[in-house]
């Protein structure tokens, strides 16, 4: 600390230069954030993240339907604002009597078929059900972006199944880490023999097919949404180990590091202390990034059946049950892949904005 | 709709496009070969009649070989083959062969009633393992025993009498003996051959058959041809010169390739365009002779108790399921067996929410309360997931009880299944022959198949006698005693529905191809109108 002649009393802590202005130190989250914010991209990708999230964390509270409520007679509605499910219903039912007109070469319902249009006139203005408790008017709901094979709401399936994809992205990154973290700063510190056998231990993981291990691990422990957290992360912490490794290597000569070491704190306490606070950054740039990659590999597992089961639903398996009829009904494809695309855009431009944003030689620097 | 029928359009030029080499069959030029190509399913598991099980191998059985019976095109009865007449004696338990003078191999080795002894005795052999041995097993005499170790080959009652005439015997008087040989567990294998090649006799290059066809190419993963056998007795019937099979289990893939004209015979059609290709006139949905049902895990609690197994059958509404999920006009079922001839499905709607709530009140659930948590047990598929979460939504709302669902690849959910390690399973059964007791004799205690492990002493005891019965209305009365045990009292499984049998054909165009009950269609009979 500079030590100042002029006779004034300074606080302690406050910093000038030689004009005796006082200067503020600035952390490196902070110059961080500075930069981010200049990044329009990055900031639009925030931004998203955020209404994602806030909207997955108040589903319950949102005026939605149930996810799971199955109103069989509202199967393959499609999207629409203001016609109410009724509406639809009949319009639905009336093509494709015509179309079997057609077929059979006849310009005139059958009595069973008007008999069955007007019972569904009869029914969309008088039956009810009980959902949730109160009796409405079944027929009266509106579905914003259709129904599913089962009459279930595209809408709340949707945001449900955010939430579960948010989750396993979010708990597979933060356990991945974790693990990389811990095991990859034990590598890159202790070195020599340790370093060693983890690093080889990671390769021989590496040279594993990756999903394999997954439906292996999903196949032993059996299926259940817990076991896929725990089966996604044990296998994806490689790269974060890796990455932590080359961090602490380069890191462990510094003089703080020495001066740590001097004054005898424990291993532990340099590591946890000293080097990972001084990694963050890298970790967090490569979290933001793993968020995505997990979104994808729940996805394809539910692609494969071994994702999250019914009736909950995920992105992924919403985009799996859709595909069977993706050229009658495109809006059960359509909505889940473009909030699911929407998603990994924005984690993405996030990401590569943080890595801009931490990396002092990064050459996109703002 | 518009737009997806421009997708279709625009699929349907690229891939003529691209496809356009396979397409011979469809031109109208008197010398172009009659090509006829099939969605045949999964890849064979096997060529050998022994060593499948399955659709798709069956299909491609019925070109390569002939047992001593066939199936008929048009209903699926059984007509002569390699025999060309028999007849019963000893009170229906001795039936006598008499094979026709002029059939054999491909390669020309006659077919004498020694090939057939030499053939049955491979497949009984405990050492081929072949996967439907226990069929054979259950009709002659002697064939278990010889299957399981405990006797030799001597022990199986079948013999040849002299060249042209064979003989067996069987357990009892099974009157549906001749609809079951057509199966290719009773087929026919050219010894010679196989003692000549080995596992390698179903290669294209040692193939040896007595179908109306003989394996041409077998590409894996890609398609099986077959050509017309000339060295066929009833050569001058088959009309096609060539048959396409081509392994496509997607169903989706399979139905573009219907639509775009790449395939003549769709065997199946995928659920979310049922209601669209129902106002098409090349789709065939009729009855078949199958029933979907759920299993319960009989030994486990809760499903120990009949009252529990007896709410969960009437606590959901079976009408809506076929109308609302699977659509293509499949029956409800409240039976194991299907209404087949001389025997009455057993009809009872039993749906009652409110019996189904005392029922499992009186077992300790009212209101579904402390019902512990269980699985239903699938496997991987469209059509089974969307109707477990049907049901699972309605045993939720009905019944006040919680599922979840647990789907597994078939190969580990068959084995699951048979050795019970579930607590109620999805399964399907499709009738191997026209008679009641295809559906009930797996149910007996201890079998291969009872995954439930259901067991009841009556209901052994009425299908061991009924097995024991000759034809006629009293058998059939002993089976509706045993179904009215299995269903009625103990609801050891849950019918849900009876099958149809999907098929996308042009019948405009193919003649010889008639839906019947068992879905069976002998591509000998199929000819180019």
């Amino acid at each position: 600390m500079k030590t100042i002649d002029n006779g004034k009393k300074m606080k302690k802590d406050e910093v000038t230069n030689e004009f005796n202005q006082t200067l503020k130190g600035e952390s490196l989250s902070a110059d961080a954030w500075k930069r981010l914010k200049k990044n329009k991209m990055s900031m639009f990708g925030l931004f998203m993240v955020t209404i994602y999230a806030i909207v997955a964390a108040l589903a319950p509270v949102l005026p939605i339907h149930r996810y799971d409520r199955q109103v069989l007679e509202h199967q393959f509605l499609p999207p629409s604002i203001t016609r109410t499910a009724g509406e639809l219903m009949l319009e639905r039912r009336i093509d494709l009597i015509g179309r079997m007109m057609n077929k059979e070469k006849r310009s005139e319902m059958s009595q069973k078929e008007k008999a069955e249009i007007a019972d569904i006139e009869y029914r969309i203005i008088n039956e009810t059900a009980e959902i949730d408790g109160k009796i409405i008017k079944v027929h009266e709901r509106k579905y914003l972006l259709g129904t599913d094979d089962l009459g279930r709401d595209m809408l709340s399936r949707i945001i449900y199944g955010g939430q579960m994809s948010m989750a396993i992205g979010l708990i597979g990154t933060i356990t991945s880490i974790l693990i990389g973290i811990v095991i990859g700063s034990i590598a890159g510190y202790v070195g020599g023999r340790t370093d060693y056998i983890i690093m080889r231990i990671v390769d021989v993981m590496y040279g594993l097919p990756y999903m394999l291990l997954v439906i292996i691990l999903m196949a032993i422990l059996g299926k259940n949404i817990l076991n896929l957290f725990l089966a996604l992360s044990l296998v994806s912490w490689l790269t974060t180990a890796r990455v932590m490794r080359g961090q602490i290597l380069s890191l462990k000569n510094s003089t703080y590091v020495e001066a740590a070491r001097s004054m005898g704190a424990s291993s532990a306490r340099i590591i946890f202390k000293h080097l990972v606070p001084n990694t963050l950054g890298i970790v967090i740039v490569f979290a933001t990034l793993r968020v995505p990659a997990f979104i994808m590999l729940e996805s394809f597992l539910s692609f494969l059946g071994l994702g999250v089961s019914a009736p909950y639903a995920s992105w992924g398996s919403l985009i799996q049950d859709s595909i069977g009829g993706m050229t009658q009904y495109p809006w059960r494809l359509i909505w889940p892949a473009i909030t699911m695309a929407l998603f990994l855009f924005c984690m993405n431009f996030l990401g590569d904005g943080l890595r801009d944003a931490f990396d002092p030689q990064s050459k996109n620097r703002v | 709709m518009k737009k997806a029928l421009s997708f279709l359009l625009i699929l349907a030029l690229a891939s003529t496009a691209v496809f356009a080499n396979g397409q011979q069959g469809d031109g109208a030029m008197a010398k172009e070969p009659v090509e006829f190509s099939l969605i045949n399913g999964a890849e064979p598991e096997s060529l050998d009649p022994h060593l499948i099980q399955g659709v798709p191998e069956h299909r491609i059985y019925e070109s390569l070989f002939e047992g001593l019976v066939g199936y008929s095109w048009e209903d699926a009865s059984p007509v002569p083959g390699v025999a060309e007449s028999w007849e019963a004696s000893n009170e229906g338990t001795t039936y006598t062969f008499k094979i026709r003078k002029d059939v054999m191999w491909s390669d020309g080795v006659a077919i004498t009633a020694h090939t057939v002894v030499d053939s049955w005795l491979r497949m009984l052999d405990p050492a081929t393992a072949g996967p439907y041995v226990w069929f054979p097993a259950m009709f002659i005499k002697g064939a278990n025993d010889f299957n399981s170790g405990e006797a030799g080959p001597e022990a199986v009652q079948i013999r040849a009498i002299d060249d042209m005439t064979f003989q067996m015997d069987l357990v009892g008087p099974l009157p549906y003996v001749i609809g079951a040989l057509a199966h290719y567990s009773f087929g026919i294998v050219p010894m010679h051959a196989i003692e000549k090649y080995g596992n390698e006799w179903t290669s294209p290059e040692n193939f040896v058959g007595n179908g109306p066809f003989v394996l041409e190419e077998w590409v894996p993963q890609d398609k099986i041809t077959a050509v017309p056998n000339p060295n066929y007795w009833e050569a001058e019937v088959v009309q096609l010169d060539r048959v396409i099979y081509l392994p496509v289990e997607d169903l989706n893939t399979a139905h573009n390739m219907f639509l775009n004209g790449e395939v003549d015979w769709d065997t199946n059609v995928p659920l979310d365009q049922i209601e669209n290709v129902k106002v098409r006139d090349d789709y065939w949905a009729t009855p078949y002779l199958g029933t979907y049902y759920y299993v319960f895990q009989n030994e486990v609690a809760p499903f120990d108790n009949p009252n529990v197994r007896k709410a969960l059958a009437m606590g959901f509404n079976r009408q809506n399921l076929v109308d609302k999920i699977t659509k293509a006009g499949q029956l409800p079922a409240f039976s194991m067996v299907p209404n087949m001839a001389g025997y009455p499905a057993i009809q009872d709607d039993n749906e009652d929410i409110a019996e189904a709530k005392k029922l499992l009140a009186e077992a300790g659930y009212p209101g579904g309360e402390g019902f512990p948590k269980f699985e239903i047990l699938y496997n991987t598929s469209e059509s089974h997931k969307k109707i477990a979460e049907y049901i699972q939504h309605e045993w939720k709302k009905n019944l006040g009880i919680d599922v979840e669902l647990n789907n597994q690849e078939w190969k580990t959910y068959l084995s699951n299944r048979n050795q019970g390690n579930f607590q109620v399973a999805r399964a399907g059964w499709i009738g191997d022959y026209q008679d009641p007791n295809t559906f009930l004799d797996m149910f007996v205690t201890g079998g291969g198949m009872n995954g439930g492990k259901y067991s009841n002493a009556n209901y052994d005891a009425a299908i061991t006698e009924a097995a024991t019965m000759e034809a006629g209305p009293a058998r059939m009365k002993k089976l509706v005693e045993a179904e009215t045990y299995f269903i009625k009292e103990d609801q050891s499984v849950m019918p849900i529905y009876y099958y149809v049998a999907l098929n996308m054909i042009d019948m405009e165009k193919w003649g010889g191809f008639n839906h019947n009950v068992l879905d069976t269609h002998p591509t000998k009979d199929i000819y180019l109108k």
